[in-house]
């Protein structure tokens, strides 16, 4: 399955809004409330189809979803936010119909503005080998 | 008639260098301003340094923060302009001159930025590595630096005030959030017109926040921009 990028992705997740940071190059990613969910259990490892059952339970949910869920694993792939990880069970846990009400349509926005600032932060070092995470005076 | 430029000056126990930042103010080639400190319950001789300096508005309020100590200067700015000065830390006597005549040349422009540098009474090669890094990064171009700026104070009411949950980051927060908010954050004088000092004790290192925890306040501020959450 899935898990995050984490030598280059910071994620975290809040009141239902996901947000992807690539500390490497300062660009952000954004999604729908229900990219948010389906992001959210990608990167715990959970299986595409338990996700993509779940979401079929929410009514008006398009009978090629799943087809929608795979677009979406291809862009997560595709900007390095997902490698390949273990499988860990679950995702199919019921998801409110609320979350769906942009739609079923999973997009994947990407943001620059704020890339000056994190890349120029003098409280930390990006290093490109390793990481941000790696703070050098604890090394 | 309310003075052009407020700059504001939240301090908590910063009696060593306060006076200092205060007469880099008066100082200023540039004289329509007010100061205002915002002594966030210091328990050292804050208050009786102030005093030695007429014109200077002083609030005291409880202990409670960074963040409510600049929500509280911005309450009682009384500017169209609002500059920030960090206790520890000093103007170069052009400072407000020249950001008050780049804005006035540029009516877009909500905040405009100078270049930083580090300064400090502790050798380079004393320096813990952590202090190494500061006084290094304010050496290069770093352009976002929220007291080398001078603010329209429109735009605090249009993006919000600072969020309380954080005790340090929350001008970099700021900052994020009105860079992801749309506001053009890119402009910027090329000139070194602000001093940061690099001592010990200060907080950025003293309780430097871990890379992880600076990503998260990243975040938080790209999400508070997309929903429109702007704390006042």
């Amino acid at each position: 399955m899935y898990k995050l990028n984490d030598e280059k992705m910071f994620y975290d997740i809040a009141d239902g809004q996901a947000v992807v940071i690539n500390y490497v190059t300062g660009m952000y990613y954004g999604t729908t409330m229900l990219g948010s969910v389906v992001l959210d259990r990608l990167v715990k490892g959970n299986a595409p189809a338990e996700i993509a059952a779940a979401v079929k339970e929410i009514p008006g949910c398009p009978e090629d979803f799943a087809a929608e869920l795979d677009r979406f694993i291809g862009r997560l792939q595709e900007t390095e936010i997902l490698v390949p990880g273990e499988t860990v069970p679950g995702g199919g846990e019921p998801i409110e119909a609320k979350t769906a009400a942009e739609g079923f349509t999973l997009t994947l926005d990407e943001f620059a503005e704020v890339q000056d600032l994190i890349l120029a932060d003098p409280i930390h070092d990006v290093d490109v080998e390793q990481g941000w995470p790696i703070f050098r005076e604890e090394e | 008639m309310s003075p052009r430029v407020s700059v504001l000056i939240p301090s908590w126990n910063r009696e060593e260098y306060l006076g200092e930042a205060i007469e880099s103010v008066l100082a200023q080639t540039y004289r329509d301003f007010e100061i205002v400190v915002v002594d966030d319950g210091s328990t050292d001789g804050t208050a009786e340094l102030v005093g030695r300096y007429g014109g200077v508005r002083y609030i005291w309020q409880p202990h409670s923060g960074i963040s409510a100590a600049r929500n509280r200067a911005l309450e009682e700015a009384r500017s169209e302009l609002i500059a920030w000065l960090d206790s520890d830390d000093l103007y170069a006597p052009t400072k407000l001159e020249k950001q008050v005549a780049y804005l006035d040349a540029h009516p877009e422009c909500q905040i405009v930025f100078c270049l930083p540098v580090g300064f400090s009474g502790i050798e380079y090669s004393n320096m813990t590595p952590s202090q190494q890094r500061l006084m290094d990064a304010y050496g290069a171009e770093y352009k976002r630096c929220l007291p080398a700026a001078c603010i329209r104070e429109t735009l605090f009411a249009q993006q919000g005030h600072f969020l309380p949950g954080y005790r340090r980051g929350e001008d970099t927060e700021w900052i994020a959030r009105i860079c992801a908010g749309g506001i053009d954050a890119g402009h910027c004088l090329t000139e070194r017109l602000y001093f940061t000092r690099i001592h010990d004790g200060q907080v950025s290192y003293q309780e430097d926040a871990l890379p992880k925890e600076r990503l998260a306040m990243y975040a938080d501020a790209i999400r508070n921009a997309k929903r429109g959450n702007k704390p006042c």
